[in-house]
């Protein structure tokens, strides 16, 4: 019985992980109304390649989770930024292994 | 998108539509209004305005008032800081009379919106050319907003923040006393989508004194 419950924890675990296979994290400016928030974070999420994208109004960074397989690059990324009437500054990749959960639960 | 009652210059995101709506009472009859706003963005830097009164104690037929049109383009911006930012548009449109008997008006003027951290600073001024025998008017806004709560924003995601506001306006029809205001009032951001808004507005000259202003804000 507990080789089934650690199986299946370990089958919930990975499948997690490889929920988020990349990771970008990329600099903002001009972000700077907490209503605009909801607007830019819904035109990130409407892009087919990515999962979900964190704000933070501290740090003036987004962390966007691309879907596993995705293509989409960092310029289309920096492009729903622009588009969404803000600035973009530098990017941050990371793969699973490297995976930034320091305070947000992947 | 308005404060209380100014406008400010802050993007609509492309596609994205906001709605407000607000209750208040018109001066002259004492009756309460809700007005609908909406704002649709066409890209970072333009946006559609629509407002459409409606008086909800009012014993006439009419109760549709006129419908104000509004262009905006934000023709400067810097947006170059992390936590600093300011946004010059003009604004151009007009009233569009839901009565045969009113005339027409074309709108022009401008907005400004300065943030800087838990900061806010918003100029407006709106010029109304009266067409036909429609009288012109004027208005103009200056607004402040405070970051109340939470002092600091949380490391990531957003929670509820409440902002104290205050304004000073100005209101005037052709041939009247431009009627000053100044407005004190809360905004409480409930949820990234949702907001509610509360003030009480004081008129400094002209015959009427203390009115209300109670709006809620949800964006699609």
């Amino acid at each position: 019985m507990k080789i089934y419950i650690f199986a299946a924890l370990l089958f919930f675990s990975l499948s997690s992980i490889a929920k988020h296979d990349q990771v970008v994290e990329i600099d903002l400016s001009g972000l700077t109304c907490s209503f605009c928030v909801y607007g830019f974070k819904k035109n990130l999420e409407k892009h087919e390649d990515v999962e979900k994208a964190d704000i933070s109004l501290k740090q003036n960074k987004t962390r966007i989770y691309l879907k596993p397989g995705a293509t989409v690059t960092e310029d289309e990324l920096k492009g729903i930024i622009k588009d969404a009437g803000f600035g973009s500054g530098e990017s941050q990749h990371y793969g699973k292994a490297e995976h930034p959960c320091d305070s947000t639960p992947c | 998108m308005q404060w209380v009652c100014a406008f400010v210059a802050l993007p609509v995101n492309k596609g994205g539509l906001v709605s407000r709506f607000v209750v208040d009472e018109i001066p002259e009859t004492n009756n309460d209004r809700l007005t609908t706003n909406l704002a649709y963005g066409l890209d970072n830097k333009q946006a559609f305005f629509l407002a459409v009164p409606y008086q909800i104690s009012s014993a006439v037929d009419d109760r549709v008032g006129d419908i104000e049109l509004l262009y905006r383009s934000l023709i400067l911006q810097n947006i170059g800081s992390p936590i600093y930012s300011s946004r010059f548009g003009v604004l151009l449109g007009g009233v569009v009379p839901t009565d045969s008997d009113r005339d027409p008006k074309a709108s022009a003027g401008f907005v400004y919106t300065y943030v800087n951290d838990k900061h806010e600073f918003d100029l407006d001024a709106l010029w109304q050319q009266g067409i036909d025998d429609a009288l012109n008017a004027l208005r103009y806004d200056l607004s402040y907003q405070y970051r109340l709560f939470p002092k600091e924003y949380p490391e990531w995601g957003l929670s509820t923040l409440v902002n104290g506001v205050v304004e000073f306006a100005g209101r005037g029809v052709e041939g009247n006393t431009v009627v000053q205001q100044l407005t004190g009032g809360l905004q409480w951001v409930v949820t990234l989508r949702w907001v509610l808004e509360g003030g009480v507005t004081q008129d400094l000259n002209g015959p009427h004194d203390t009115n209300y202003i109670i709006s809620t804000r949800i964006h699609f």
